[in-house]
């Protein structure tokens, strides 16, 4: 079968590795010494802690929970899951500052066009060559394929919307965005059961689970959702001015909780509710009110995260050193011609890329 | 016994070290460190574990136990279980923050081996 | 009591197993599905050791979350940008 040069071929990583028998000798010597530290921990018939003792009998007379663990997770180690939480806030802004395109600023910033001057006054002889104009004509492309501006080098239609009208047999990749008939209607069927089954497991506070389970659950409802129908089913849902306000919505809240905890009860976090009945939703005191917070952060935080990074375009940067001449040979029209290839320009490798 | 829960965690994280030391794809390094972080999980639980305990929930009790009696019978211990829920929610976070990484340096270096990347310009 | 530890080796081997599949595999897609059974069989394990809320935590992890990051970084790269639209995204998205 000839082998499809286009198809897309497996990422595979290369199978040599760096000097492994320093790596075997190195992790040995380290496996040693932890084997050792294991074996003198403490073995299961060690008595229990003083500090989980105590968590276990405050549980129900004082927070009147009957789930210990987020009676620890939420009221009295709030601090740590607060500040927990407040890392994966950082994260989700990291992720989507790291993946944001460089936007061009037309207010008084104007951070593009001042780090293209900045550019090109420190690197003068670094022009875009050829391959990397192709690069960025294709990228244009896939912008504006499907607002359908055609020219005559494209295909003419845009992605079908979902798969049943791609004809059979089109070569990979699928360029339907929603999927199979079927999947869709599972999809969709499916998506309302497992966003409750979400909402109980933060809802019910006096049973095993919690906030960041049931946001991850909600996240991965909206991940469902947007992979059967395609981004314009969620695009309403997922959009920066709709997610963040609620994101931070729910961090200020946590904050609130715990503030009003501080001001009230003299410490971060405390219980300023009045004890509800043991085993009802509202039972738990302030347990409930964090959980809900860290549920609205964590369900819009992890999707963030996870379509910004779905959305990082490609930034190409011009080739440091001047392009790889020897590929390109002599089509070479524009761009840095061939003089400053052979000129040394500080400790640049010849011939980027892979 | 548990020693062979603790055993088998710190045999993950050799693998993992392993990886992360050896490898060359960029993806693969960061799988290697979302191994060293499962196997801290495998461990705090494990911790955790008391013989013949029941989950530390008292909502509704083994048979023959009320409820203040299992706050003070065999349990498993909330608080380690605690800080093995903290650790992954952070693994999730940095995972997402190093795959990001991983995806700007292969767009800007245009390969994901270490070793192109390693050479450092400034 | 020997039921629970004979679960509990059961469940050691099948996170050993996956760790080194993990570790072996060429296949990127290969060795990030080998980390998701690794997250799931923990699931399993952390049940069987009594924890619950960290057994939702982790299936939820291991499940729903990693694979998710792992298979789009694999996914964006891919450095040629000759395929365009399988995403289907469209401009309306990020204005």
């Amino acid at each position: 079968m000839t082998d499809a040069a286009d198809a897309p071929v497996e990422p595979v990583a290369s199978a040599d590795r760096h000097r492994p028998l320093i790596g075997v000798v190195i992790v040995g010597a380290f496996a040693a010494v932890l084997a050792i530290g294991l074996c003198a921990l403490p073995r299961e018939r060690a008595e229990l802690p003083a500090i989980a003792r105590e968590a276990m009998t405050i549980a129900l007379p004082q927070w009147g929970t009957t789930e210990p663990v987020n009676e620890i997770v939420y009221g009295s180690r709030g601090f740590d899951t607060f500040g927990e939480t407040f890392l994966l806030l950082a994260a989700v802004v990291s992720v989507m500052t790291l993946g944001r395109q460089r936007e061009t600023r037309n207010e008084y910033v104007g951070e593009a066009s001042a780090g293209l001057a900045e550019q090109q006054r420190d690197d003068p002889h670094s022009r875009t060559d050829s391959e990397e104009g192709e690069a960025r004509q294709a990228e244009e492309r896939e912008q504006d394929d499907s607002s359908t501006t055609d020219q005559e080098s494209r295909e003419p239609e845009a992605a079908p919307d979902d798969a049943d009208d791609d004809p059979l047999g089109q070569p990979a990749p699928e360029r339907a965005a929603g999927m199979t008939v079927i999947v869709r209607v599972a999809a969709r069927t499916a998506a309302v059961p497992l966003s409750v089954a979400a909402i109980y497991l933060a809802a019910w506070g006096y049973s095993p689970g919690g906030g960041f389970p049931a946001g991850a659950a909600l996240a991965g409802v909206i991940l469902l959702l947007y992979t059967a129908l395609g981004h314009r089913a969620v695009g309403k849902v997922v959009r920066p001015t709709v997610l963040e306000p609620l994101e931070l919505f729910g961090a200020a809240a946590i904050i609130a909780v715990g503030v009003i905890g501080l001001l009230r009860r003299g410490s971060l976090f405390a219980n300023w509710v009045r004890l509800a009945e043991p085993e009802t939703i509202r039972s738990g005191g302030t347990l409930q009110l964090f959980s809900a917070g860290e549920l609205i952060e964590v369900g819009t935080g992890l999707t963030i995260a996870i379509f910004a990074l779905l959305g990082t375009e490609h930034d190409w940067t011009p080739d440091e050193s001047g392009g790889d001449q020897s590929s390109d040979g002599s089509d070479r029209s524009d761009g840095s011609d061939g003089s400053d290839a052979s000129q040394p320009s500080g400790g640049h490798r010849q011939g980027g890329g892979s | 016994m548990i020693v062979a829960n603790y055993l088998v965690a710190g045999a993950v994280l050799c693998l993992g070290l392993f990886t992360v030391l050896t490898q060359r794809n960029l993806i693969k390094i960061v799988l290697g460190l979302s191994l060293m972080e499962s196997s801290t999980y495998l461990l705090l639980v494990s911790l955790a574990y008391r013989h013949g305990s029941t989950a530390p929930v008292l909502l509704s009790p083994p048979k023959g136990e009320g409820q203040t009696a299992l706050a003070h019978g065999n349990v498993a211990d909330p608080v380690l279980q605690n800080f093995c829920l903290t650790a992954i929610v952070i693994g999730v976070a940095i995972t997402a923050v190093f795959l990001t990484v991983v995806v700007r340096l292969a767009q800007h270096y245009r390969s994901i081996d270490a070793d192109d990347i390693r050479d450092l310009r400034g | 009591m020997t039921s629970f530890w004979v679960l509990d080796y059961i469940c050691l081997a099948a996170v050993v197993a996956a760790a080194v599949v993990v570790v072996l595999m060429r296949n990127l897609n290969g060795a990030v599905m080998a980390l998701s059974a690794t997250g799931t069989v923990l699931t399993v394990l952390f049940v069987v050791l009594g924890a619950p809320d960290v057994a939702h935590s982790e299936v939820v992890v291991g499940a729903i979350a990693l694979p998710v990051l792992y298979l789009i970084a694999i996914g964006k790269i891919r450095t040629d940008v000759t395929d365009h639209g399988e995403l289907g995204e469209s401009e309306e998205a990020d204005d």
